[in-house]
């Protein structure tokens, strides 16, 4: 058991941190705010704590601290962007992220420009991940429970309606994006800590596109989902090594049939599952129903 | 006392006027209709006072305050509820879990912990559902229920909030004759527990049967007003309606 | 200057028969089609395979590729967009959907390509159309360029008229009003769909087809820089609006050639991305509101 572990160890870790960031998307997406800050922030995440820790500061310190002043930028871009919404909001997030990709490109001093960062200090273990992970996923399990889960889906279903029953909408939808955005650079500074490297081509279209996959795979409708779907994702192309050329093409067409004939994800899958043993199918029940009601 | 005023209240959409120029007074503790052909303005006039759309002109007051600019949450937090003409619940939430969102972002009232409120919120929840007699159906999803059930959901999530002034717009739509008698005993004894009521409807049955007073609107305007059985009986409000009475449909 | 010029408008051109692709999906279907790239790509590498063994004349090279690229997108929306919004119901519920199935089928026509061009970049050999360069007017420029020029207005002007002037076009802009009513009026809102997938598509494959010859190779991946450009576009006249398209399409080429020009070369494609920043923030509808279809 143990050595499985040990010889995965690095795709686990790329899981890991990749379901932050899946955590951050899904967070978003979920109250219906769609935004893809997060990847950008992943970015911006990264290059701090690569340069704070390079410069002695202590990992924990360092984590804190970018996490902590992202916030702040991350406020203002949900207040410029607060009126935007679905595909339009999507637009100008990405928008951002590819911005922040031609500022790393662009700004050697701090991000080694088009060659990036190399020999980062590795201060994150295995250990410190998953950590931070369950922290998260306890974290994420808790907002989506109770008056703050039902707020939530209110915001994604029905802002009208939310608007009715007492729900600040503007501010809620300002507050989920700048804690997406939390999450993004959380991820992006465990990310740069870990694996030593960072360079701006791994920021841009590819994290999006990946990001996507992970939340069509996992489902959005659970806090597991992302965690089981950045699993997938990190281990798809080991399972698909058979396949060689083929692989991107697998990955490609299982994205596509997810997404329209399973879109729960493995959340919806396990969902529509239990229910199947649980209640018998509905229409069958409407039927005695029916009985029941002539014969009365 | 006076819970809601509109003064000359128009809400224009471009060259539409859906409302144009609405005076109304609404006691406390009384259940107002407001009737009128397709088309007068009703639920453009209730959008403007539960503030989801923007008011051109005019004044409207609650309790006393200017809330005309107001955002919607703020007028929903200082006591207002409404239901909407067409069923707006969550399709992933139980029925108890869609009547307890309508107490969920009325805070804290006064002092007291977080969980004593939301244990208050849990019973306002639980009796608004045993009102409309929704308790074996708690646990159900919204798509598996009757239209006219799910109705009954709406105005229990209404109830829930512990509003002070409700706003009702078409609620008894799709109802069979018992479920409609129902939701008039539930409607007259809220009005004995001192709750404002304001109800759009169609039916007149259920309009003589329930308020103590009505408006009719016609083309964004005032038509008439006063004690139901005889405003609805002038030959003004009958032409207006042009022969599309539904006195009991 | 005037060269600069020159050069701004062949890549206007090239921008122009893109973006008038994704203005299509977007504004008549409401899909935001990130495999837009990959189908322009898709009619580079047909023109590529088809004249790798004999040199076919441009004259069946451009149409071949304009069909297959225009199947393409027609076989997007068969098997993925018509089932999502059937299953969806609501037409704005599904553009998240529709986005992910796009990503879907992006990577999968990427990897294809990849196999197919083995990952190196790939062109059109010579013998399909004879480049000569010319002098007019002081300005050097090659028939190809002229043919580019041409050919982009032919099409997207025919298109703007087509759409304005004609039956069909009253078609599909009622189709991007009102799918449902579209079709109690006797018109087929499945037809008009795969008739606009396949003209989107179609442009695409020409550009592909075009932008091949003009820098002599292509590579799978070559498509990715230009999708966001293509949303910049599209955001910047007005989505659905094909003039909007058009001039949108030359202005930012223009801006671009000035930006490598007379400020940085690296900044190059940022001009895009901050375009749709800017344009969301101050106006969303774009420059061409009358002739947009309106997405609140």
């Amino acid at each position: 058991m143990l050595d499985w572990f040990d010889s995965n160890e690095a795709l686990i870790q790329s899981a890991l941190a990749l379901s932050i960031l899946g955590f951050s998307v899904q967070l978003a997406l979920r109250a219906g705010v769609f935004s893809l800050a997060g990847v950008g922030f992943w970015a911006i995440g990264g290059y701090s704590v690569a340069n704070l820790v390079g410069d002695g500061w202590s990992t924990p310190l360092a984590i804190a601290v970018t996490v902590g002043a992202t916030l702040l930028p991350a406020l203002g871009l949900a207040l410029i962007l607060r009126r935007l919404r679905a595909l339009y909001l999507a637009m100008a997030t990405f928008a951002f992220v590819l911005i922040v990709q031609i500022v790393a490109l662009n700004w050697d001093s701090v991000t080694g420009g088009p060659v990036g960062l190399f020999a980062i200090p590795v201060t994150v273990s295995t250990l410190g991940l998953l950590l931070v992970v369950i922290a998260c996923a306890i974290g994420l399990f808790f907002w989506e429970r109770g008056r703050h889960g039902r707020v939530m889906e209110s915001l994604r279903e029905d802002e009208q309606l939310a608007a009715s029953l007492g729900v600040d909408v503007p501010r809620e939808r300002v507050k989920v994006f700048v804690v997406s955005a939390g999450l993004g650079t959380l991820s992006g500074s465990l990310n740069a800590l870990m694996f030593n490297t960072l360079t701006a081509d791994q920021a841009g279209f590819g994290l999006i596109t990946t990001v996507l996959m992970v939340i069509v795979l996992g489902g959005t409708r659970a806090w597991w989902g992302p965690l089981v779907g950045a699993f997938i994702v990190t281990w798809l192309p080991e399972v698909l090594r058979f396949a060689e050329d083929y692989r991107e093409v697998i990955q490609g067409a299982i994205v596509l049939l997810v997404v329209v004939y399973a879109p729960g994800g493995v959340v919806g899958a396990v969902r529509a599952l239990r229910r199947l043993v649980r209640q018998p199918p509905r229409r069958l029940l409407a039927f005695n129903s029916g009985v029941k009601e002539a014969a009365e | 006392m006076t819970l809601l005023q509109l003064e000359n209240v128009k809400v224009w959409f471009g060259g539409v006027r859906a409302v144009d120029g609405v005076d109304m007074r609404l006691e406390e503790g009384k259940l107002y209709g407001i009737i009128g052909p397709n088309g007068s303005g009703k639920t453009t006039l209730i959008n403007a006072i539960s503030r989801l759309t923007h008011v051109t002109a005019g004044r409207i007051s609650y309790r006393g305050s200017d809330v005309t600019n107001a955002p919607p949450h703020l007028v929903a937090r200082a006591g207002m509820a409404r239901t909407f003409q067409s069923i707006r619940l969550l399709d992933h939430l139980t029925v108890r879990e869609n009547v307890l969102l309508g107490t969920d972002r009325l805070g804290d009232h006064g002092g007291g912990s977080r969980r004593a409120a939301l244990a208050a919120a849990a019973d306002a929840a639980d009796a608004a559902i045993e009102r409309l007699g929704l308790q074996s159906l708690a646990g159900q999803y919204p798509d598996s229920l009757a239209y006219g059930t799910q109705r009954r959901v709406e105005i229990a999530r209404a109830i829930a909030s512990g509003a002070k002034l409700l706003l009702l717009d078409e609620p008894i739509a799709g109802m069979s004759r018992t479920e409609r008698d129902e939701v008039a005993d539930v409607l007259r004894a809220l009005r004995a527990d001192g709750l404002t009521q304001v109800l759009i409807e169609h039916d007149l049955r259920m309009v003589l049967r329930t308020c103590d007073f009505v408006y009719v609107l016609n083309l964004g305007r005032n038509l008439a007003q006063g004690l139901p059985a005889e405003t609805v009986s002038l030959p003004e409000v009958q032409e207006a309606y042009l022969g599309r009475t539904h006195a009991g449909a | 200057m005037s060269q600069h010029l020159l050069d701004a408008i062949v890549l206007g051109s090239i921008y122009t028969l893109f973006a008038l692709g994704l203005t299509l999906s977007w504004g008549v279907l409401n899909v935001l089609n990130l495999a837009h790239g990959a189908i322009f790509i898709a009619g580079g590498l047909t023109a590529y395979v088809i004249t790798k063994d004999s040199a076919l004349s441009l004259w069946v090279v451009l149409p071949a590729a304009m069909v297959v690229s225009g199947l393409l997108a027609v076989a997007l929306e068969v098997v993925a967009y018509r089932p999502l919004r059937k299953r969806v119901g609501d037409v704005h519920a599904a553009e998240l959907p529709m986005l992910i199935a796009s990503v879907g089928a992006a990577f999968m026509l990427t990897g294809i390509g990849t196999r197919i061009t083995g990952n190196q970049p790939v062109g059109i050999p010579d013998g399909v159309f004879d480049v000569s360069s010319h002098e007019i007017a002081g300005l050097r420029v090659t028939n190809l360029e002229v043919l580019i020029i041409v050919v982009a207005l032919a099409l997207s002007i025919g298109l703007a008229m087509f759409v304005r002037r004609s039956r069909h076009g009253r078609a599909l802009r009622a189709l991007a009003h009102d799918p449902y009513t579209c079709g109690l009026l006797g018109i087929s809102p499945e037809r008009m769909a795969i008739a606009t997938m396949f003209v989107s598509g179609a442009l695409a494959g020409t550009a592909g087809v075009l932008l091949t010859m003009q820098q002599s190779a292509i590579e799978a991946h070559s498509w990715e820089p230009l999708l966001l450009k293509g949303f910049a576009i599209i955001v910047l006249g007005g989505v659905g609006s094909v003039w909007g398209a058009i001039i949108a399409a030359y202005l930012l080429a223009v801006a671009e050639i000035g930006t490598v020009v007379y400020v940085s070369g690296s900044l190059r494609d940022g001009v895009a991305f901050a375009l749709i920043l800017v344009l969301l923030l101050f106006r969303p509808q774009g420059l061409f509101t009358r002739a947009a279809w309106q997405r609140s």
